[in-house]
């Protein structure tokens, strides 16, 4: 296909978007977006992004804000400067330290059954 | 020592476009897809695909691969792509001979190249065209206790 490292489509820090995100190539976010991101590649909201919305795709990078659920196909990393207010998903998960992180993790090697069943995760 | 490293900073080969693409102009590529409302203040190249409505304060460029489906409103604009939609320009648009454009066109400076496929009317005398930076209405609800003061007062 194409390059994926070499064209990273970058939603810029003034850009506001509201609605539906739907996109199969990596994307870096430092706008803000509100509403729902379905993506087949990775996504890195950047340390200006900010996004309020529930985020799909194969992997998540979070540098910035983030309040909603992501789940993620692959991984999930929340890094230092990330501040993440909700549910993460994927086979595995890491967060640093310093992250501000509130929320519920769970790793699950099939994250793509869309949480119709979660066994373990009764509460 | 500072001295080397400037000296070593001027041999360095200047700083690659790539960088500039970076904070510059914002590049959305083919395979996104937007549906609702987007808003800038950057230059955007947009290559992607939306449905909905664009606001832009500055430059906005729709790529050959890029198809707009709503109304579009900048400072310029440059269609390469589709747009399906009026487009109100503060300042100019410029239709590319590529481009495929079905709607209405409103700015003081209007450009249709020789093979483009262009279907809808051209307005240049069309003023106000509001670009906003933002859509500044904060709505901030009265407080129960300061609307009946207001009322009052308006009462008495």
């Amino acid at each position: 296909m194409n390059a994926t490292n070499e064209r990273m489509s970058v939603f810029g820090p003034t850009l506001r978007f509201k609605g539906e995100l739907k996109a199969q190539e990596d994307i870096k976010i430092e706008g803000r977006i509100e509403g729902t991101i379905h993506h087949q590649q990775r996504v890195v909201v950047g340390a200006k992004g900010e996004v309020v919305a529930t985020v799909n795709a194969a992997s998540i990078d979070v540098e910035g804000k983030v309040q909603g659920d992501m789940s993620a196909r692959k991984s999930i990393k929340v890094s230092q400067s990330a501040v993440v207010r909700g549910n993460l998903r994927a086979p595995s998960v890491s967060i640093t330290e310093g992250a501000n992180f509130n929320g519920g993790v769970t790793m699950e090697s099939n994250a793509g059954s869309q949480g119709s069943s979660t066994p373990g995760a009764s509460r | 020592m500072s001295k080397n490293f400037a000296d070593s900073s001027k041999m360095a080969p200047p700083p690659a476009p790539q960088k500039e693409v970076a904070t510059g102009t914002c590049v959305l590529g083919p395979t996104l897809f937007f549906k609702g409302e987007l808003f800038g203040e950057e230059d955007l190249d947009f290559q992607g695909q939306l449905e909905g409505s664009i606001e832009h304060t500055r430059s906005l460029s729709i790529g050959k691969e890029g198809g707009v489906t709503g109304n579009i409103k900048a400072k310029f604009v440059i269609v390469e792509g589709r747009v399906d939609g009026d487009i109100y320009a503060s300042d100019s648009v410029q239709i590319r001979q590529s481009a495929k454009v079905r709607g209405n066109i409103f700015a003081p400076r209007v450009g249709i190249a020789d093979g483009a496929s262009f279907s809808g009317s051209v307005d240049m005398n069309h003023k106000g065209v509001a670009v906003t930076t933002r859509p500044a209405t904060v709505q901030v609800p009265l407080s129960e206790p300061a609307a009946e003061r207001l009322l009052t007062k308006a009462m008495g």
